[in-house]
């Protein structure tokens, strides 16, 4: 037997001693490794753990937000109102995108019922808002308006009711540059039909204060003390007569109506002023006046100056089902002997009239109610001839008592139905009665 | 000029219709937003956050048996109050119950240990008559624990006209105490 040999001895030993230290080191590499996944896995699933709880703190308190939206419905976003235009009007200042789209519609049925008036449907208003918010201060609002069925008939207008841009400079003071909704009365700014219950707006809105009134101008607006909001503007004056029309534009039966400009290549020679302060510190109360003043000759060849003004006061207050608002305006007219119309009838040198509404919406103690169910009064009386040019005639179908009575159906507060009917007076006799129906919405 | 003088009765009518308004102008429904009334309570300089919570089963079992009321809703708002240095100074609850047909949310106030320090009536949409002042808040809820068995005409007295109202704030008072010691007594023990 051959003795081992130490060399070899010693290569085994020396090759075992690497086989095993290279299989410890692996083994620990391999170990690292495994740990090194275990903690990459723990950090995943730590990531996804917050991420899971993110999500449902998200899902969380948008339903706190609805819910609170469902209990105080003024809370809820969009119902915020700037510069007192309507919710869907002002949706641009509160949409969560840059983009905001807007809107409402009004389609009608009037049932005269004086003997030889025709019955009519007109599908009246469809009116696109469209905003869009460049930055945190500067943003595009606008309404355009479809009404009487668009252009399709000699009737139908496609109209720009207001195109302007907000520069939000501060709460105190904002500038609204471009086609603007004149601040006046209740209606002009607020008259998305879900707003008044009567199918048609209120006349003294319509036939006193120039419902839609809006021109072209600069207008500053903001709130410096506490509740109180104002806003203060020029403006595009009416246009009282076109120097080719042998009538003027201004009428006996709609006064400076018909010389609205609406912006459209409005002749810009004189500029009126308007002003206006809301106060909104009474509870669910909002009061408010405004005042407008300019000259509206448009330095028409041949006529002086005929200067207009037109003031009114006004409130709004709801509580608990109940709804009752009111307003008085008075406008003068200075030069109305200059005007004249081939078919009879004299200008009013001062105009005056007042309304109020009161509804009360029968389900408001109807447990579990879904909708709404307001039955409204309203009374008005206004005067389109209270007082004319010397020797010129008092129309006395001019002055008028409006008495509208009437129903809604709102399943939202964004939908309604709506039925009334309106008798008039007039201190000539009677002025005639009127059926009507009425849908609109506004989203 | 010629004048109608048909006008002038309704002088007369205008004064009532103004004098109405001026007699009505106290109806209410949102009183006062839940941010300013955060602002007029803690300060301006508070940092406030709002704490959505969303009970589990356990927890809504734990809240129902503390309120003695059958609760159904799960998700409450809480808000944290803070002072610019960072150190807790209470809390406040949204509260909205049914009175009679009509809700009432009222924000209850709490110190950091959960004790009641007032509350707040945010909105109220049953009439006028049946509302309760804030003062009588203040007067009778002020310093009320978990423990006070805020129960109108035992610990709160019954304000007459308004039972409905009264019970209605006793239990949202009663939640409110309950929501804070299930959820955020033991976060803030830790502290």
């Amino acid at each position: 037997m051959s003795k081992p040999r130490p060399f070899l001895l010693f290569h085994l030993i020396t090759s075992a001693t690497v086989f095993l230290l290279m299989f410890v080191f692996l083994a620990e590499k391999a170990s690292a490794n495994v740990q090194e996944d275990i903690a990459e896995l723990k950090k995943q699933i730590q990531q996804l753990k917050q991420e899971q709880a993110l999500q449902k703190q998200l899902f969380i308190d948008e339903i706190a937000a609805l819910k609170m939206s469902e209990q105080i419905p003024e809370l809820k976003e969009g119902a915020k109102t700037i510069s007192n235009l309507g919710m869907a009007a002002s949706k641009v200042y509160s949409s969560k995108s840059k983009v905001s789209i807007g809107g409402y519609g009004e389609l009608t049925y009037f049932d005269p019922r004086t003997q030889g008036s025709n019955n009519e449907s007109d599908a009246y208003r469809l009116v696109p808002y469209i905003g869009y918010r460049f930055n945190d201060w500067i943003l595009f609002n606008s309404e355009i308006e479809f009404e009487h069925g668009g252009a399709n008939r000699s009737t139908g207008v496609a109209v720009i009711e207001f195109m302007y841009l907000d520069f939000l400079l501060s709460e105190s003071a904002n500038i609204r540059i471009g086609n603007y909704l004149i601040p006046v009365g209740i209606t002009n700014l607020k008259h998305e039909p879900v707003y008044f219950g009567s199918v048609n707006r209120p006349l003294i809105e319509k036939n006193l204060i120039p419902s839609t009134w809006h021109e072209n101008g600069i207008l500053v607006y903001g709130n410096v003390i506490g509740d109180f909001q104002y806003q203060a503007g020029i403006f595009t004056s009416p246009y009282a007569k076109n120097p080719t029309n042998t009538d003027s534009n201004f009428s006996p039966s709609s006064w400076i109506r018909g010389g609205r400009q609406k912006g459209a290549q409005a002749k810009a020679e004189d500029w009126s002023g308007v002003v206006r302060l809301d106060y909104s510190g009474i509870r669910a109360t909002d009061v408010g006046f405004s005042y407008v003043y300019g000259d509206t000759s448009q330095d028409v060849a041949g006529l002086g100056n005929l200067t207009y003004s037109l003031a009114e006061v006004h409130f709004e207050t709801r509580l608990a089902g109940f709804e009752w608002n009111g307003l008085y305006t008075r406008g003068t007219f200075d030069g109305a002997g200059e005007l004249t119309y081939t078919s009879g009838g004299t200008l009013g040198e001062l105009v005056e009239g007042w309304y109020t509404t009161f509804s009360y919406d029968l389900m408001r103690f109807q447990e579990g109610a879904s909708y709404q169910l307001p039955v409204f009064v309203r009374y008005s009386e206004y005067d389109l001839n209270k007082e004319v040019a010397t020797g010129a005639t008092r129309d006395k179908a001019l002055s008028k008592k409006v008495t509208t009575i009437g129903l809604n159906y709102k399943p939202t507060n964004q939908v309604v139905l709506k039925a009334d009917f309106q008798a008039v007076d007039t201190d000539a006799g009677y002025g005639g009665d009127q059926f009507s129906l009425g849908m609109g919405f506004v989203f | 000029m010629e004048t109608n003088s048909a006008w002038e009765w309704d002088l007369s009518f205008k004064w009532v219709f103004i004098l109405l308004f001026l007699g009505g102008s106290a109806w209410a429904e949102l009183l006062i937003k839940p941010d300013m009334a955060l602002k007029l309570r803690f300060g301006e300089t508070a940092v406030i956050t709002k704490k959505n919570v969303a009970l589990n089963n356990d927890q809504l079992q734990q809240v129902r048996k503390k309120v003695r009321w059958p609760v159904e809703e799960k998700i409450f708002t809480f808000y944290e109050i803070k002072d610019k240095n960072g150190t807790l100074t209470g809390f406040a609850s949204l509260i909205s119950d049914t009175v009679r047909s009509q809700t009432q949310t009222t924000m209850y106030f709490l110190d950091p240990i959960g004790t009641l320090k007032g509350a707040e009536l945010i909105a109220y949409y049953e009439p006028p008559e049946y509302k309760i002042s804030n003062k009588w808040m203040h007067q009778n809820l002020m310093n009320k624990t978990s423990k006070s068995p805020l129960k109108p005409g035992d610990d709160l007295p019954i304000v007459t006209g308004s039972t409905l109202t009264t019970e209605s704030l006793a239990r949202s008072a009663r939640l409110t105490l309950a929501l804070w010691e299930i959820v955020f007594a033991n976060s803030t023990n830790k502290k």
